[in-house]
């Protein structure tokens, strides 16, 4: 596996630090010891609950019955790996920013949280969105399967279309159920699509966590005079006076952020932002928290 | 055409009769001050260039946010293209409302009643005004005053107007008056000089004068005072202004119209003192000048009246002249013996029942001079007759210094005296002329000196000897023309037999003039037997020199050549004797002494002037000047390069003197009119003809002035005022639509 060198100088090694240091949330919430609160058979009794028609009747628990007459099933917690499918917009809008582009942010990104996710023995798969689900790698916990993933990571490119709503419907069927959703995207789209796409999502009851991503100019636009703006998803060209339209244009996008805020609130969906070139070792420790 | 109101446009060969042309109804146009401010216009595009500049070249960026850019765009595009246009229209219309502004419009009106003087606009006029000596005849000046007021009538308010009298065509330019009332007290002020009409003359000034109006409507009017004698028919100036006339004048876009206002004048009954010649300006003292004075009577019959002669205010004479109608007098009177020094002579009529005091009163100068220091350096010297230059000492000075007011007073001195060049800085101080008489060398210092002396305006002759020689001189005193010498020397040749000399036919030298009217015969028998072999001018000697006597031998006599402000002079031959017998000739008294005045002469300022001319004297402190009108100011100024009292512009005819404060009369000068400002021959339309190649239009009467333009009068209105307010709301607009724009984007920004 050949990973750029700066993961290698400076991401990997803080994410290890964050491990160490966010193990206790890592654990509670990612790590390979997650307890699952998908009540199964373990050798770890949980407590009883009453029969219902349809259960086992090798989950009754006869001694029970014998002692109280109460006709119980067994319960038993049950150790379970997490299945999380990383999925990552890229998209054209993705690509921009030149050096510290949000492309290149949401792969050291992606990366990271796969790295972290592997190291506590969890299954990761990576899904890679625009214009539609552009290729899907499902999730395994073997290392070969991460080295898989952090090539694939390092072969995406920016381009095409955007429309993560329609890529996540697509991708919605193949996730593993009750399993873990990351997605990182600059939602540069219909906020309405692309929520009725994460809806699908948690419909099956996935944990979905949505990482907003946004360069600094988009967050601030800090242009000036007249500039052609060229779509790089294809949209046609507009000639703007920066100055002029840039109250408008963060207007639209605190709009389109609350919008999607709103939505991510009312499906039970973890929202956070994400600028290209923040620290991707703090970003991801943020979010174990 | 001499009292109609109607224009005389003659002169078919002019095409400028075409504006020129009746025209009926109301003409409603815009007009401008300053039409050329109208180039400036373009600048009004600056906003649009700008904004076509900026547009141009955008700035070019790949964006992924295109979605809320395109929100923006498709909600804000057209309200922020209707404010850019908005404020582009705004600022340009700003801009062009200041350039309009600047060339200071007028909506203007004219009607037309007939054929009649157009005026295009606002009126840019000078009135020259002839305040000539004629128009003081009979009170012309005061017609002539009432058709300038006319004229300034027919002005209104924004018009310019240059009062130009006559009298004033050289002072420095002023601007022209835009308020009337100080126009009118100017041409109220305008009184009768003593100079001679030059209508030409005026009318160029005039044209001058346009040069600093602004006004597009250009007027030269011409208040004449209807005397033949401006007109001045052959004078080349009037196709000078055709020339000019026929062009565009400065800040008009029109040609100038050119006016004549010429009141009717008739012959004035007039006695006038028409010449007043003492013969000669400058004359030795004691000299008995006679004086010829001319009074002449014009304009039909008059009474005769005592001619008065004043010499330096004294009277030395008077008598009765009485000429025939048309015809003159001529009084001649001999003057008592002239000191030395300046002398003025007045001649004036008594009391001459004529209406044209002016010429009733003439004046001149004389120079009496005497005792002009001569340096003569001897190569051998003597006393009396003997030594090189004994016989030009006698020819100079024969009482040798008795006679304190000889022309002459000749200095002897050995030619060896002249080695020490501070010796020979101290004998030229009060020396006119040198002459040195056979001196072989002279020292380099020595020299020099001399050469200074020379071109400072002294004079210098030198005369050969036996012991000169020739190849000496040219190589050291002429220099291949450098030096003092007038011409290289040749060889000395003798004659045998003796020759004499002649005239060079046409020559204007003194000793030309001199011998040409006493005859040849004296120089034919000069006795010549050795002489210098002298070059011709432009054949060996410089083309700047005169060779006004040649020796029977076709060789210069005599070689001259103006050194700086002074004059060399070489003679062929020896005068003491010993080359020839000219010391002892008739001609050698009248040929030396005219010789040397004629070197020994500086240059003067002169002391009979015209009118209109300034006076100069020798710089002098604590002096004052007096005039017939009474003390006059004087000035620090350079007369021919050197530092000289200068007295004023010289407007009345008679005397000046210069008078010491202990009340010594220092110089004197005289002012005498030209006798052209005595002819009152009233204009008639011949006369006036020379003006025909110019298109003019005329009057001979207020009311015939007012109506050339009456009908034609404008209703002007001054639109800058509209203007002004125009681009003051326009600014608001502006100012109104960004504050909005800067308050809408305050609302949006999150």
């Amino acid at each position: 596996m050949t990973l750029p060198a700066h993961w290698h100088e400076q991401i990997l090694p803080r994410l290890a630090r964050v491990s160490l240091t966010a193990r206790l949330a890592v654990e509670g919430f990612l790590a390979g010891e997650h307890r699952s609160n998908r009540r199964g058979q373990s050798i770890e009794f949980a407590g009883h609950r009453p029969y219902l028609p349809g259960d086992d009747v090798r989950r009754i628990d006869w001694p029970l019955w014998a002692r109280s007459d109460r006709l119980d099933v067994r319960l038993y917690e049950e150790e379970s790996q997490l299945r999380a499918m990383i999925a990552i917009d890229a998209s054209g809008s993705m690509g921009y920013g030149g050096a510290e582009s949000k492309i290149e942010a949401a792969r050291t990104l992606a990366a990271g949280l796969a790295v972290v996710l592997a190291r506590h023995g969890d299954a990761v798969g990576l899904a890679v969105l625009g214009g539609g689900l552009r290729s899907l790698i499902p999730p395994s916990a073997t290392p070969a399967h991460l080295i898989n993933i952090l090539e694939t990571l390092q072969e995406v490119r920016a381009k095409g279309p955007g429309g993560c709503g329609e890529a996540l419907a697509a991708l919605a069927p193949r996730l593993p159920r009750r399993g873990l959703l990351v997605l990182i995207t600059d939602a540069c789209e219909d906020a309405g699509g692309l929520l009725r796409g994460l809806r699908l999502v948690r419909a099956r009851r996935t944990d979905v966590r949505l990482w907003h991503l946004l360069h600094e100019d988009e967050g601030g636009f800090p242009f000036a005079g007249d500039v052609r703006f060229l779509g790089l998803e294809g949209e046609p060209s507009l000639a703007l006076d920066a100055d002029r339209v840039r109250p408008w244009y963060l207007r639209a996008l605190a709009g389109h952020h609350a919008e999607l805020a709103a939505g991510c609130r009312a499906a039970g969906i973890d929202l956070r932002g994400f600028r290209a070139g923040d620290d991707v070792a703090l970003a991801i420790a943020g979010a174990l928290r | 055409m001499r009292s109609s109101a109607v224009p005389q446009w003659r002169g078919s060969a002019q095409p400028r009769t075409a504006h020129r042309e009746p025209r009926t109804g109301a003409i409603p146009l815009i007009e401008f001050a300053a039409p050329w401010l109208l180039l400036a216009a373009p600048v009004a595009a600056a906003p649009a260039l700008l904004h076509l500049v900026r547009w141009r070249k955008p700035r070019e960026l790949g964006w992924g946010a295109m979605r809320f850019l395109a929100v923006v765009a498709a909600e804000q595009r057209r309200r922020l293209a209707v404010q850019d246009r908005l404020l582009l229209a705004l600022r340009t219309l700003v801009l062009l409302a200041a350039v309009l502004v600047a060339a200071g419009p007028a909506w203007v009106e004219r009607s037309q009643a007939g054929p009649v003087l157009e005026r295009g606009g606002r009126v840019a006029c000078v009135l020259a005004i002839d305040d000539s000596a004629g128009t003081g005849a009979a009170q012309g000046d005061a017609a002539v005053r009432e058709l300038a007021l006319a004229w300034l009538d027919t002005l209104q308010d924004g018009d310019e107007v240059t009062v130009l009298p006559l009298s004033r065509v050289n002072e420095p330019a002023v601007d022209p008056l835009v308020d009337l009332a100080a126009a009118r007290a100017q041409i109220e002020a305008v009184r009768p000089s003593a100079l001679s009409a030059d209508h030409p003359g005026l009318l160029l000034a005039a044209l001058d004068r346009l040069h600093a109006h602004l006004n597009p409507h250009a007027e030269v009017v011409l208040v004449a005072g209807g005397r033949a004698a401006g007109w001045r028919r052959d004078d080349v100036r009037w196709s000078e202004l055709a020339r000019r006339l026929a062009a565009p004048t400065h800040g008009s876009r029109d040609r100038p119209h050119l006016v004549v206002l010429e009141p009717p004048t008739s012959a004035v009954a007039d006695l006038a003192i028409t010449a007043i010649d003492p013969g000669l300006l400058r004359t030795a003292p004691r000299g008995r000048v006679p004086l010829r004075v001319t009074v002449a009577a014009r304009g039909g019959r008059v009474a005769g009246a005592p001619l008065r002669i004043d010499l330096d205010g004294r009277t030395i004479e008077e008598t009765l002249v009485a000429p025939t109608p048309d015809g003159a007098s001529e009084v001649l009177v001999r003057l008592p013996p002239l000191d030395p020094g300046d002398h003025i002579v007045e001649a004036r009529l008594i009391g001459a029942d004529d209406a044209f005091p002016l010429s009733d009163r003439r004046a001149t100068a004389l120079v009496s001079e005497a005792r002009v220091g001569i340096l003569l350096a001897e190569a051998v010297p003597g006393r009396g007759l003997d030594g090189s230059l004994g016989a030009v000492a006698a020819a100079l000075d024969p009482q040798d210094g008795a006679d304190p007011l000889a022309p002459f007073a000749p200095r002897r001195i050995a030619a060896s005296q002249l080695l020490d060049p501070a010796r020979v800085e101290e004998l030229l101080a009060d020396t006119g002329a040198v002459i040195l008489g056979g001196v072989p060398a002279l020292d380099t210092g020595a020299l020099a000196v001399l050469e200074r002396f020379v071109a400072a305006g002294g004079g210098l002759l030198a005369i050969p000897g036996q012991a000169v020689d020739p190849a000496h001189w040219t190589r050291a005193w002429y220099r291949g023309g450098d030096g003092m010498l007038p011409g290289p020397c040749g060889l000395v040749r003798d004659h045998r037999p003796p020759i004499g000399a002649h005239i060079v036919p046409g020559s204007a030298h003194p000793l030309a003039e001199l011998f040409a009217s006493a005859g040849s015969a004296a120089l034919a028998g000069l006795g010549v037997t050795r002489s210098l072999e002298l070059p011709l001018p432009g054949s060996g000697a410089p083309p700047d020199a005169a060779a006004p006597l040649l020796l029977d031998d076709g060789t210069p006599l005599l070689l001259e050549r103006r050194r700086g402000q002074g004059r060399t002079a070489l003679l062929a031959t020896a005068l003491d004797g010993s080359w020839g017998a000219l010391p002892w000739r008739a001609a050698m008294v009248p040929l030396l002494r005219t010789l040397v005045a004629d070197l020994a002469a500086r240059p003067t300022p002169p002391r009979t002037l015209a009118p209109g001319q300034r006076p100069a004297f020798p710089r002098a402190d604590g002096v004052r000047l007096d005039g017939p009108t009474g003390e006059l100011p004087l000035t620090t100024g350079t007369w021919d390069g050197r530092t000289a009292l200068l007295g004023p512009v010289l407007a009345v005819p008679g005397a000046y003197t210069l008078l010491a404060a202990d009340g010594r009369v220092l110089a004197r000068r005289a002012c005498a009119a030209d006798p052209a400002a005595y002819d009152l021959s009233p204009t008639t339309p011949a006369d006036a003809a020379a003006a025909d190649i110019l298109g003019v239009w005329r009057a001979t009467s207020p009311t015939a002035a007012i109506a050339l333009v009456a009908g034609g009068q404008r209703h002007g209105y001054e639109v800058w005022p509209w203007l002004v307010a125009l681009a003051v709301a326009a600014l608001l607009a502006e100012a109104w639509v960004c504050g909005r724009a800067a308050r809408l984007e305050q609302e949006q920004d999150p």
